[in-house]
């Protein structure tokens, strides 16, 4: 007897999105390239590459290097600013009917503020991701992420501005050691959910050149390899903070590596590096997502976190 | 058709060379087309691949008459699964893309010159710019004769010379026989491919005849698609202005001119296409 297919509407936070599976910060371009090969509309949401106040070119090349089931990047969060990104990229993402989750970085606590403060009357902003896991102005500088007392100053900023009835979620790098301790701060100081997890700070060298292979030396391991790294803290903070809201990224290239992280904590899951391996990946990692749950017969929020019972 | 495109392609042929590998792939769909200088980008197909990053793959030939057979050969640097594919195996592939050539209106004397894998680029540009009564005529920047598409460049061009780019030849004496064949060849235009290293010795010896220069940089693509902005590379604007562009959308071909060498690439203003 052939099973009826599940209703893959997820609630983010009250915010209704189509799916649970969404497209990861930076991993979707600014949309229109990926556009060419994929309906945008099918993610769930989109969160867009980290926006900061006036840009960046970004770091130095070579900026990519592929490692056993890995990629790391040093990019330096390319882009072209939040004015632009306010007149050209949102404009463009909701013509297309994507529903649109904004990241932001900086350096400073007022600097995320006044981002957050632009967002807050930007239509269609579903929901602001807070970049707490890569310094704009690396390397050298420790990400936010890697304090609680840091975290919670920017999260704090980022709620007072954005207004109470914006959704914040916190972006943690999975580099930090104790990742309840940074997630409850977050909550505390106004977060409405979390992003686990952000690259692992890795290194390569380059044998033939006999040096580090990226031109900004240490980058962010992202991929397959970093999914059991992933599940650890998604579980670790469903389970010392309960039902908190959870977008989990990290390896997720298949229905299997995304039902996992579902059954692990996370609300939603966010496709990344697979994107850039193939532009269509998000649609077959729902396609698959939805068999698999289709022969459990189940709706995707009746498992989040099952595997904690 | 809307380009570029993404498909499934069988690998038809496959030939050996020193540092690459020549691949014929099966289906381009209809209305596929690459014009020289464009690109396609390969993955590894399937669920789990090795290889998280895709690989450029220089377009040569299509041969576009005929429906699913329609051939493509293309050229890699052959290394980790490209190295490991036989014949059937299937390949994904994302092109054409990137910014072609562009072609001279009046037939004129064309001096193509590089090195690498990216020759493959030129020897499609050597029958197109032949097809339009041009010369071509051909510099291998090499240490060997075993280079990709020497043999394909006699069979095209007028002349095909090689200058000797070995460990132990100097930047000079390249600079130097460089200038000479330039002032032979008196040359209209000059389309090179290559390395960012050897494209800016070219440039130094190019630039100072005045000659008009094209130069398609071989570069590692990342996605390949414009999304990850892991290709970044400085130009200056035609409006004078320096910006960090992608390399897979933007290039890989560019006015000589206009390209800033990576060495310059901090603090310059943001591109268009990364913008
Ligand atoms: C090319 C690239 C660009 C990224 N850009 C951002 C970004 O702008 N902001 C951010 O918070 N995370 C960024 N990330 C991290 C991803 O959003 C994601 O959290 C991480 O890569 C782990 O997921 P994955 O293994 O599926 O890639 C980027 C990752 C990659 C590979
Ligand atoms: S290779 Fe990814 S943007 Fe060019």
């Amino acid at each position: 007897m052939a099973t009826a297919t599940p209703d893959m509407t997820t609630v983010l936070a009250g915010v209704p999105l189509s799916s649970p599976v969404l497209a990861a910060a930076g991993c979707a371009g600014t949309g229109p390239e990926l556009a060419r090969f994929t309906d945008m509309s099918e993610f769930g949401a989109v969160v867009t590459h980290s926006v900061t106040e006036f840009g960046s070119t970004g770091r130095p090349m070579p900026r990519l290097a592929e490692t056993p089931a890995g990629l790391l990047n040093a990019l330096g969060l390319p882009g072209a600013g939040m004015d632009h990104f306010l007149a050209t990229e949102l404009p463009w993402l909701l013509s297309r009917h994507v529903t649109p989750i904004v990241s932001i970085a900086a350096d400073t606590v007022a600097e995320f503020g006044r981002l957050a403060g632009r967002l807050r009357q930007a239509p269609g902003v579903v929901a602001i991701e807070v970049n707490l896991s890569s310094p704009v102005h690396g390397p050298g500088v420790l990400p936010f992420a890697s304090d609680a007392s840091g975290s919670a100053a920017v999260i704090h900023a980022v709620r007072r501005n954005a207004g109470t009835a914006m959704p914040v979620f916190a972006k943690l790098s999975g580099d930090i050691a104790d990742t309840v301790s940074v997630a409850r701060a977050c909550v505390d100081a106004g977060a409405t959910g979390l992003s686990l997890i952000n690259a692992v700070r890795g290194l390569d060298v380059d044998l033939a050149r006999q040096s580090l292979t990226l031109g900004s030396h240490v980058g962010g391991l992202s991929g397959p390899a970093i999914a059991p790294i992933a599940l650890r803290a998604v579980w670790e903070v469903r389970a010392s903070l309960g039902d908190v809201p959870i977008i989990a990224s990290g390896g997720i290239w298949d229905g299997a590596s995304a039902l996992r992280m579902i059954m692990g904590g996370a609300t939603v899951v966010a496709v990344g590096t697979a994107l850039l391996q193939d532009p269509r990946a998000g649609r077959r990692v729902l396609d698959e997502l939805t068999e698999l749950l289709t022969e459990k017969g189940k709706l995707p929020a009746e498992l989040v976190g099952v595997a904690h019972a | 058709m809307k380009q570029p495109v993404q498909w499934r392609a069988q690998i038809l042929a496959l030939r050996e060379g020193s540092g690459h590998r020549s691949l014929t792939l099966s289906g381009p769909p209809a209305g596929f087309s690459a014009r020289p200088g464009q690109f396609v980008a390969l993955a590894e197909p399937g669920q789990h691949p090795s290889a998280l990053l895709r690989r450029t793959g220089w377009v040569v030939t299509q041969d576009d008459g005929l429906r699913a057979s329609a051939s493509l050969d293309t050229v890699t640097s052959g290394r980790d699964w490209l190295s490991g594919l036989g014949r059937k195996d299937t390949v994904d592939v994302i092109g054409p893309i990137g910014r072609p050539f562009s072609l001279p209106k009046q037939p004129t004397t064309c001096l193509l010159v590089g090195s690498g894998p990216a020759m493959a680029a030129l020897i499609g540009l050597g029958r197109a710019l032949v097809a339009r009564d041009c010369r071509v005529e051909f510099i291998f920047l090499q240490s060997s004769d075993a280079g990709y598409g020497l043999l394909d460049a006699r069979r095209i061009a007028s002349a095909t010379h090689v200058i000797d780019d070995s460990p132990a030849t100097t930047d000079s004496e390249v600079h130097a026989a460089l200038s000479q064949r330039l002032d032979t060849s008196t040359p209209g235009v000059v389309y090179s491919a290559g390395s960012s290293a050897s494209l800016r010795l070219i440039a130094e010896v190019v630039t100072s005849s005045g000659v008009p220069h094209q130069c398609l940089v071989d570069f590692a693509v990342g996605c390949g698609t414009g999304i990850c902005a892991g290709c970044a590379l400085p130009v200056r604007g035609n409006d004078g202005v320096a910006r960090v562009v992608r390399g897979c959308t933007e290039g890989a071909v560019f006015n000589a001119d206009l390209l800033q060498w990576p060495d310059a690439a901090a603090g310059l203003a943001i591109g268009s296409e990364l913008a």
